[in-house]
């Protein structure tokens, strides 16, 4: 808690740092790197890994391996040539790859090259008529015919074969993108799929003997090469980036891409390997990173540079210009064209351009005057690096401090309204004396509405700070203020009454009362250390009332909810309702007795095929009803539909004859009556 | 003298009942009785007791009422002192209100729950 702003102060400070530091590789990243890599290589066991960490630590100057650890990754790598026949495009690829890095001896040489060949004829057939999922394998297959190229019989001249995956692979290409992807694709997939594209077709155009005709196809396909380079500045993932450059700078090779994509851009594109070189170590973010600057660096396109931030010993101030990967730049001419504070370059301290004479890449200019030692502020240095001709403007910053780092004039006062009382008085103590308290107490009391103020207000000298606090706090609680800088004097206001939510515990109603500490913070990035100065203990005497604010009115004990459900409704207990079950049964025996009452008659029943129906249809009449009383016990309403469909059915048709035949009866019955009565 | 004759008439109505009415007519008002009295006693315990399961009480309710509407009108159907307003013959009336009546017990039953 308390050093909540000195580290933010670092944070910044940090990220400043960060943001104008080298833009190549640092001594330390190579010794990283290496480190990883030997250790990774130890631990090697498959063709895949040894290669990555091999060709690495190639690339990284890493130095000689020993020739013990050379056999036995030899081993490893040779373990399996003799499936050859059954790897696959990736399999054949990181063997050769491995082999040729490691100058590996291969046993049954002839026989396996032979093998290899025959597999990758088959796997390459297959990338010739079979539609292309997934452009990694084109470019493991042929990765793996480039590498044993010299070695290899038939398939080098087999222009047919070639020819055709060329044109399979171009098939990918599509307008609506410029790229070897469709519109859905992410952008990481499609600067993967098109670095692979372009990787693979100009290999394969390397070999094809009638190659030239194929350039209009590599031209059109290349279209938006611009475009994708940008995108892969701001890749997040480092493997995209590296194979999109890789396949870029292998295009270039054939096409003239220098006017078309500009020296800052190629160099842009090293951003996204840069800020993967602080990365969590794997092998495969260190070989993409090792890829990607390599090709950046060795660049077909342009050759990029690399200038760092400025560094200084004493009046001297050197700066590093190198490729991407942090090595020096032969043929280079680098010349500083302006020093200047602010912005204004009429103010250079040097009256006109200087041609600087490199140490391996470092470039030192001593400022005669010492002007720049004795003042705080910043610095540009306006830097030309020429080469083959073309200059390139690179503008450095610097910050700086005085030799002489003092605060000075430092005052507490409190006021109020009509009232004005001062604690401390244009005391002052250089900022090495930081950890001195002044040994001022105050004590005050704070009341609602009074607006009583603490005012601390200090001059510093030899430092243009970025960040100025007073800080009221102890260990627990702290409020903040920032010290502006009105007239050359630093001032901070701070309201007693305003700040007792932040000494208040957090997200309670607890009263703030109590000693803090009064305390100047000093930040700047050119400071090593931040400043943190007690200038006095104060004791608060809170005579309000601290509410809790949004966030601890939330976590406050809330209202109590009252469930909102409906209240159950009167039920009557078991045995009222079973006497009601009992009297409602009351009307079916009235009902029962009635019948006998009246008797029955089945006088009306009728004869012949009527006769044999009634029965039929008085059961199907009963049968609906079981049916909808076992609706109600058991089945679902589709089940008792069908049933009472069928029964309904039944009904309908054994029904009608059997009321026709009663109804006929009556109507002749009551006829015979009306004769008899005539 | 006025209660005597209300006994009077109501022992003449009886009577007459029985004699002029026909047997079918009477299984018919039998029937009705039976449902009126099914549904007063169901309304009398919602009343007393409460309407829970609510439910359940309007589809039982319910269909003792519709129950009672289909029988009066089958008995207008069916009664020869009646019937003439009607083109249909007791037959086909019969047939008509058994289609109601079991429509109306499912129904009953699906509301039930």
């Amino acid at each position: 808690m308390i050093n909540r702003v000195l580290a933010i102060a670092l944070v910044v400070i940090v990220a400043l740092t960060s943001f104008i530091s080298t833009q190549s590789l640092t001594a330390k990243h190579y010794e990283d790197l290496s480190k990883y890599l030997k250790d990774q290589l130890k631990n090697a066991s498959t063709p895949q890994e040894v290669h990555y960490a091999v060709t690495s630590l190639l690339k990284l100057g890493g130095g000689e391996l020993e020739p013990s650890l050379v056999s036995s990754l030899c081993e490893k790598v040779n373990k399996n040539i003799a499936k050859v026949n059954t790897f696959s495009a990736d399999d054949l690829y990181h063997t050769a790859a491995a082999q040729l890095a490691l100058k590996c001896t291969i046993p049954n040489e002839q026989k396996f090259v032979e093998d290899f060949e025959k597999r990758l004829e088959s796997i390459l057939v297959d990338l010739s008529i079979k539609p292309i999922s997934d452009l990694s394998q084109v470019y493991s297959a042929t990765r793996a015919l480039l590498l044993f190229k010299r070695k290899l019989k038939s398939i080098p001249t087999n222009n047919t074969l070639l020819n055709k995956v060329f044109n399979n692979i171009s098939g990918r290409y599509t307008d609506d993108t410029g790229a070897f992807c469709n519109k859905s694709s992410s952008a990481e997939k499609c600067l993967t799929d098109t670095g692979y594209a372009y990787e693979s077709l100009t290999i394969l155009q390397s070999m094809i003997s009638d190659r030239t005709k194929l350039l209009p196809n590599l031209v059109k396909i290349s279209k938006k090469a611009q475009d994708l380079i940008k995108q892969a500045a701001n890749a997040s993932a480092v493997k995209a980036a590296s194979i999109f450059v890789r396949g870029l700078n292998k295009l270039a090779t054939i096409l003239p891409f220098s006017k078309r994509i500009t020296r800052r851009e190629v160099e842009d594109s090293a951003t996204a390997f840069q800020r993967a070189a602080n990365d969590k170590l794997s092998l495969q973010n260190v070989y993409d990173l090792v890829e990607g600057l390599s090709a950046v660096s060795s660049s077909n396109i342009h050759i990029p540079i690399s200038v760092s931030s400025i560094e200084r010993n004493e009046n001297e101030y050197s700066f590093r210009v190198t490729s991407p990967l942090g090595q020096p730049i032969s043929d280079s001419v680098v010349k500083l064209r302006a020093v200047y504070p602010g912005s204004n370059q009429d103010d250079s301290l040097i009256g006109r351009p200087i041609e600087i004479k490199g140490d391996k890449g470092t470039y030192t200019w001593k400022d005669a005057s010492g002007q720049i030692a004795e003042s705080a502020g910043s610095y540009k240095f306006d830097i030309d690096v020429q080469i083959k001709g073309e200059t390139t403007p690179y503008t450095r910053v610097f910050k700086t401090t005085s030799d002489k780092l003092d605060i000075t004039d430092v005052n507490i006062v409190l006021s109020k309204l009509n009232e004005r009382r001062v604690f401390v008085d244009e005391d002052s103590a250089r900022l090495e004396k930081q950890g001195e308290t002044l040994s001022r107490d105050i004590s005050t009391s704070v009341k609602s509405g009074e607006q009583k103020k603490l005012i601390v207000s200090f001059n510093l000298k030899g430092i243009d700070a970025q960040q100025t606090f007073v800080r009221i706090g102890d260990e627990k609680r702290e409020s903040t203020a920032v010290a502006r800088k009105m007239g050359g004097a630093y001032r901070a206001e701070i309201v007693l009454d305003k700040i007792a939510r932040d000494l208040s515990a957090p997200l309670q109603s607890v009263n703030p009362t109590g000693r803090y500490d009064v305390q100047l913070i000093v930040a700047d990035n050119a400071l090593q250390k931040p400043l943190l100065w007690t200038l006095a203990k104060i004791n608060l005497d809170y005579q309000i009332n601290v509410k809790p604010d949004e966030e601890g009115r939330h976590y406050d004990r809330q209202k109590e909810i009252v469930h909102k459900f409906n209240e159950p409704a009167v039920r009557a207990s078991a045995g009222i309702a079973s006497i009601f079950s009992l009297v409602v049964l009351a009307p079916v025996a009235v009902f029962a007795l009635g019948l006998l009452a009246i008797g029955f008659n089945f006088n009306n029943c009728p004869s012949g095929l009527a006769g044999l129906l009634a029965p039929v249809f008085t059961a199907s009449v009963a049968g609906m009803l079981a049916v909808i009383g076992w609706y109600f016990v058991e089945i679902n309403i589709f089940t008792a539909l069908k049933y009472l469909s069928l029964l309904g059915a039944v009904s309908v048709v054994t029904g009608a004859p059997v009321l026709s035949a009663i109804s006929r009866r009556n109507v002749q019955g009551n006829a015979l009556i009306q004769e008899g009565t005539k | 003298m006025a209660n005597e004759n209300i006994f009077e008439i109501i022992a003449k109505l009886v009577e007459n009942y029985k004699k002029d009415t026909p047997q079918k007519v009477k299984l018919i008002d039998l029937f009705i009785v039976f449902t009126g009295l099914t549904a007063a006693i169901q309304f009398v315990y919602r009343v007393l007791v409460g309407t829970f399961p609510l439910n359940a009480f309007l589809a039982a309710f319910f269909t003792c009422l519709s129950l009672l509407v289909f029988t009066v009108a089958l008995r207008k159907q069916v009664n020869p002192a009646t019937s003439g307003e009607f083109r249909v013959v007791p037959e086909r009336a019969f047939g008509d209100y058994i289609f109601c009546c079991v429509l109306t017990f499912f129904v009953a039953m699906s509301y039930i729950g």
